[in-house]
């Protein structure tokens, strides 16, 4: 049972906010689900409308604070260490190691790392081939609460499921219920707040010449894809890689940049011409 | 605001498509630049090069052709090649032919490939032809191509090869029979599904062919087969009925398809032995199947689905709720039985049953919040408002959403009881139970409550006061005007907002008016906002002015409610403000306008709802058309029907919701050209499925002339009205001239196994000069 309804019209409204100012999609089929999780939000602040709760979010000079909040409850923080670790394991021991050979220090980003485990796990790998102290390793996302979570270097079950056996104990030690990240690891990850969709902060970090997006385009549409993808490409050095999730494709996209097949993993390069 | 970026691309490759797109001008000259251009992969490039060829002229189609026979050099060429062919409009379909009989049967492929998805007519003795070609590659592209042109003799090619007894052959043209929806391919494919070699394949394609009369063939051949084909089966039934649901409304003809069958408690048995191995889409159909033919003996089974994948265990759920009367008290014990992840799909299940109410309490000490809030929302569908007192132990539920549940199922029961015991929550030390003991005083407007609540409009607490506030416009009486006035003075902002928004639903008065109008220059906006808005809400004509002005308040939330406000107005300047504020180019103040004006109800508004209509933002013509259907003039119904095919899916949606709400000649008259037009979309069948005077007798009328495409969407919209006049208009159809009309009717009344029309498609059957309707009819007959 709901005590706020959400209108067609003002579903179209709210979405199309929400997609301006993080991308992420929400189709008319969704509309249950977003009401779901608009609902709290609104009545937390004292609205019984939802109308009235997208003025607050458009006009109100606490939108930006209230934004991040709804943010936090509208992201899939769904992650867990060494998920999809082939691509991690090439870019390692191909590309990074082949800069660190050529005497530079390898600039790596990962954008939206959720609560940590990807940036830990990419730490982890490189500490295993020895390049932990050669590489500058940035990690970012939208959702200040996973970035806390992060920070805080705790993890549990659901997080663990996927754990090579000789990490527990090397990088990873029993803590309460959980495990925590040893320091050198979580120490060597920088982790900053950045919204992909802002241009202006996704060109502040810089270039680097590894960048992983994986498992957040796929809740943005084309539309919002082809743009972010733009300024990841811009972010890239020549001849750096763009690193997506194993189901996203950017074939369909202009982005400029080539697409490379390693032992089953896809790279997008960045022409050096 | 994010800045949106082009997309980037080299500074070569930008080159490049400029010397692409600058070859565009060359003509022919320039096919062979052209196609260099492709060895190079970049996919800006080649999309470009495509483009480029597929847009030029005749000369440079055939100079592709020639190019397709001679420059076989490079892979990427040849696709390039085979796209721009693809795409071009110019008509080379000779030529295309001529490469049919090329020695190399590379190009033939390609040149087959070309000619399917042109759907050429004329290629078709070729590529029937080419269908029995020795080489496997060349006949399989003949088949697809053959499949996807579709229309007689393509099918009658691939009815052919079906029964050709070659494997290679007949599999894929099973598959294109399939994917053709021609009619005629059932007899064929029915045959073949009794083949044991071509069983699964040909059972897969009539699944897809949709034809209800399949229906009693695959039971039959369900009888004995090995669990793997009873899967396929399954599949197949789900897929037709899913077909006839779309099309007529009901799936009855699939679903009965069983109970004819002698041997039903055995299919029973092997349906359900077949889930075990089943895969998730597998389990999805026959989670289903097992709906239709379920007693008792399949609740276990289902049950055991419950634990499946999301959709299955939803499928499972829905399917057990259809069974709920005849195994009653085996769902109650699984519930009591259950964990909470079956507790939450079995609840809406039997929720609403008397028997299951001492379970259903017990559920409210569940661990899990979802199950105990979804047992609140059952024992509100109870009736029985003696389970409210156990309602009352979760309105300080640690979660939200449960303690929400619980107070709207005490709202909604009521009782002798639910008085005292609110009374006593009025006074609890829990903030959250007091909260909603006011809402409820609030809702039930008890008397006795009334002095709590107001003194509770000045707790310390500003959520008891949130709440105080909120139950206050119930009671009709001076005394509430004042607690709100006062609280109106709080220092706390949100307290004073809400006394003012709370204001909005009182009855008025003038005090109330003197306050709001006050308000309306308060030093918070939300404030002000509110205010606008209750004094829209209370319509006083009086405050035209005062609002008018606050369309230039600094906040713009204020100008919005303003806005909102004026639209209740009904005087000659609050619509000349409105109309004024239209041409905003903020698009919330835009929008809130055009909202404004589908109020107005004014037939003026209408040039400029219509030409918002044509904005650029989904949200603002979702807007601009909901006014629309609010004036409710016949003048908007051409708009509305326009945007039935709008590139936004929820405007086509809402349209085609707005046009299938009204019953006017000129929406059924709109509907039905629209179906003309596009007869594929199932959302416009059904809309004109809804009851409207004159409606039958237009929809007759179309019939007269329509195709079968056309014929077999307007049967279905009289199916899915379902009254009897829209019945009779259907059995009419089986004897009037039109063959398109007689086939869609006899299809109707085999998919609605209509008995009256018994007689009628008897003679049919026999007398018919069409033989589908013959066909159709006999099927009807025996299903
Ligand atoms: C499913 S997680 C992916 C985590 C990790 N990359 C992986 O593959 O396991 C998606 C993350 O994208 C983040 N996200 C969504 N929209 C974003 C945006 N506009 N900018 C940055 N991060 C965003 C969410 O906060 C969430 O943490």
């Amino acid at each position: 049972m709901s005590a706020v309804a959400l209108s067609p019209q003002v579903f179209s409204i709210l979405s199309g906010l929400i997609e301006e100012r993080t991308g992420i999609h929400y189709g008319p089929d969704d509309r249950a689900l977003l009401a779901e999780k608009l609902e709290p939000r609104a009545l937390e602040r004292g609205f019984e409308s939802l109308l009235d709760y997208y003025y607050y979010l458009r006009y109100d000079p606490g939108a930006a604070a209230e934004l991040a909040q709804l943010v936090d409850a509208l992201v899939v923080n769904e992650t867990y260490f060494f998920r999809e670790r082939a691509a991690l394991d090439i870019a390692i021991d191909v590309f990074v190691t082949e800069l660190v050979r050529a005497g530079m220090r390898p600039r790596i980003w990962c954008a939206a790392c959720a609560t940590g485990e990807e940036p830990l796990t990419l730490a982890m790998l490189l500490d295993a081939a020895g390049l932990l102290d050669a590489v500058t390793l940035v990690a970012s996302d939208i959702s200040g609460k996973a970035l806390a979570h992060a920070r805080e270097g705790m993890y549990f079950r659901r997080s663990l499921r996927a754990l090579p056996p000789d990490v527990a104990g090397r990088w990873l030690v029993p803590a309460g219920n959980g495990m925590r990240v040893e320091r050198r690891i979580a120490q060597a990850v920088d982790f900053r707040r950045v919204n992909l969709v802002e241009q202006a902060e996704v060109a502040a970090l810089g270039q680097f010449d590894v960048v992983l997006c994986r498992n957040v385009l796929i809740y943005f549409s084309d539309t919002t894809v082809e743009s972010v993808v733009a300024a990841l490409a811009r972010a890239l050095r020549p001849k750096g890689r763009l690193i997506v999730g194993a189901s996203e494709s950017l074939l369909r996209f202009e982005s400029g940049l080539i697409c490379e097949e390693r032992a089953g993993a896809f790279f997008y390069r960045k022409d050096d011409k | 605001m994010n800045t949106k970026g082009a997309p980037l691309r080299s500074e070569r490759e930008r080159e490049r498509i400029k010397r692409v797109e600058a070859l565009r001008f060359d003509g022919v000259a320039a096919v062979p630049a052209l196609l260099a251009e492709l060895v190079e992969p970049s996919w800006a490039v080649r999309r470009a090069v495509v483009a480029v060829l597929a847009g030029a002229g005749r000369e440079t189609a055939l100079a592709l052709c020639a190019a397709l026979q001679n420059a076989r050099d490079d892979e990427a060429k040849i696709a390039g090649i085979v796209d721009a062919l693809t795409a071009s409009r110019v008509d080379v379909e000779d030529a295309l032919i001529e490469l049919t009989r090329s020695p190399n049967l590379a190009v033939v492929c390609d040149a087959v490939q070309i000619l399917g998805r042109h759907e050429s007519q004329r290629a078709l003795p070729a590529l029937e032809a080419l269908s029995e070609h020795p080489d496997d590659n060349v006949a399989l592209a003949a088949v697809e191509a053959l499949g996807r042109i579709g229309g007689k003799t393509a099918v009658d090619a691939l009815l052919k090869l079906a029964r050709s007894g070659n494997f290679f052959r007949s599999f894929p043209a099973i598959d294109a029979l399939g994917r053709s929806r021609d009619p005629r391919a059932l007899e064929t494919l029915v045959k073949l599904a009794g083949e044991a070699l071509y069983a699964p394949e040909a059972v897969r394609a009539l699944g897809r062919l949709g034809d209800p009369a399949a229906a009693p063939d695959l039971v039959r051949l369900a009888a004995g087969a090995s669990e793997s084909l009873v899967r396929n089966i399954a599949l197949a039934l789900v897929a037709i009925r899913d077909q006839c649901r779309r099309q007529f409304g009901t799936g009855a003809a699939v679903e009965r398809a069983f109970f004819s069958s002698p041997r039903l408690p055995a299919l029973r048995q092997q349906l359900m032995q077949s889930v075990k191995l089943a895969d998730a889409p597998e389990q999805l159909a026959l989670g289903q199947v097992l709906a239709w033919i379920g007693d008792e003996s399949t609740v276990p089974t289902l049950l055991s689905l419950l634990d499946g994948p999301g959709a299955v265990a939803q499928v499972a759920a829905a399917s057990l709720k259809q069974l709920a009367a005849v195994a009653e008290p085996q769902l109650v014990e699984a519930l009591r039985e259950s964990t909470a992840g079956r507790r939450r799909l079995l609840i809406p299940v039997i929720g609403g049953r008397a028997a299951a109410r001492e379970v259903l309490i017990e559920c409210l000490e569940e661990a899990d919040a979802g199950v105990r809030a979804l047992a609140c929302d059952a024992l509100a569908r109870l009736s029985d408002p003696s389970v409210v007192p156990a309602l009352f132990t979760l309105l300080g539920d640690a979660d939200g959403r449960v303690a929400q549940a619980a107070l709207g199922a005490i709202q909604s029961l009521g009782s002798n009881e639910t008085r005292e015991l609110t009374l006593r929550a009025a006074a609890s030390n829990d903030e959250r139970i007091r909260c909603a003991a006011l809402r409820i005083i609030g809702y039930f407007a008890y008397p006795e409550g009334f002095a709590l609540t107001s003194a509770a409009a000045s707790d310390a607490s500003e959520r008891v006061r949130d709440a105080a506030i909120g139950a206050l416009p119930f009671f009709d009486k001076p005394e509430a005007v004042a607690s709100l006035i006062t609280a109106a003075h709080h220092e706390s902002l949100r307290t004073r907002t809400a006394a003012i928004r709370a204001l909005g639903q009182t009855s008025g008065g003038e005090l109330v008016l003197a306050e709001l109008r006050a308000a309306v220059a308060d030093e918070s906006p939300w404030v002000r906002y509110y205010a606008c808005q209750s004094l829209g809400k209370l319509r006083d004509e009086a405050s035209t002015a005062l609002l008018a002005e606050r369309l230039s308040d600094g906040s713009g939330q204020v100008q919005v409610a303003a806005v909102d406000a004026l639209a209740h107005l009904r005087g000659p300047r609050a619509f000349e403000v409105l109309s004024a504020t239209v041409g905003s180019a903020d698009p919330d103040l835009h929008r809130a306008a055009l909202v404004a004006l589908g109020i107005s109800r004014r037939a003026e508004a209408l040039p400029q709802l219509l030409s918002a209509m044509r904005g650029d933002d989904a949200a603002t013509r979702l807007v601009a058309l909901s006014a629309l259907a609010e004036l409710g003039l016949p003048e908007v119904v051409p708009a509305l029907a326009r945007a039935t095919e709008d590139r936004d899916a929820g405007v086509r949606t809402a349209a085609t919701g707005f046009l299938a709400a009204r019953s006017d000649a000129a929406a059924t008259n709109e509907l039905i050209a629209l179906i003309v037009k596009t007869p594929e979309r199932d959302s416009l069948v059904q809309a004109l499925g809804h009851a409207a005077p004159g409606r039958v007798e237009a929809i007759t009328d179309a019939l007269a002339t329509a195709d079968d495409a056309t014929a077999a969407a307007l049967v279905g919209s009289l199916a899915h009205a379902g009254s009897p006049e829209a019945l009779d208009a259907i059995r009419k159809g089986l004897t009037v001239r039109n063959d398109a009309t007689r086939r869609a009717a006899a299809a109707a009344l085999l998919a609605l196994q209509d008995a009256e029309s018994a007689t009628a498609l008897a003679h049919a059957a026999l007398k018919d000069p069409d033989a589908e309707v013959r066909r159709i009819s006999a099927a009807a007959l025996h299903s």
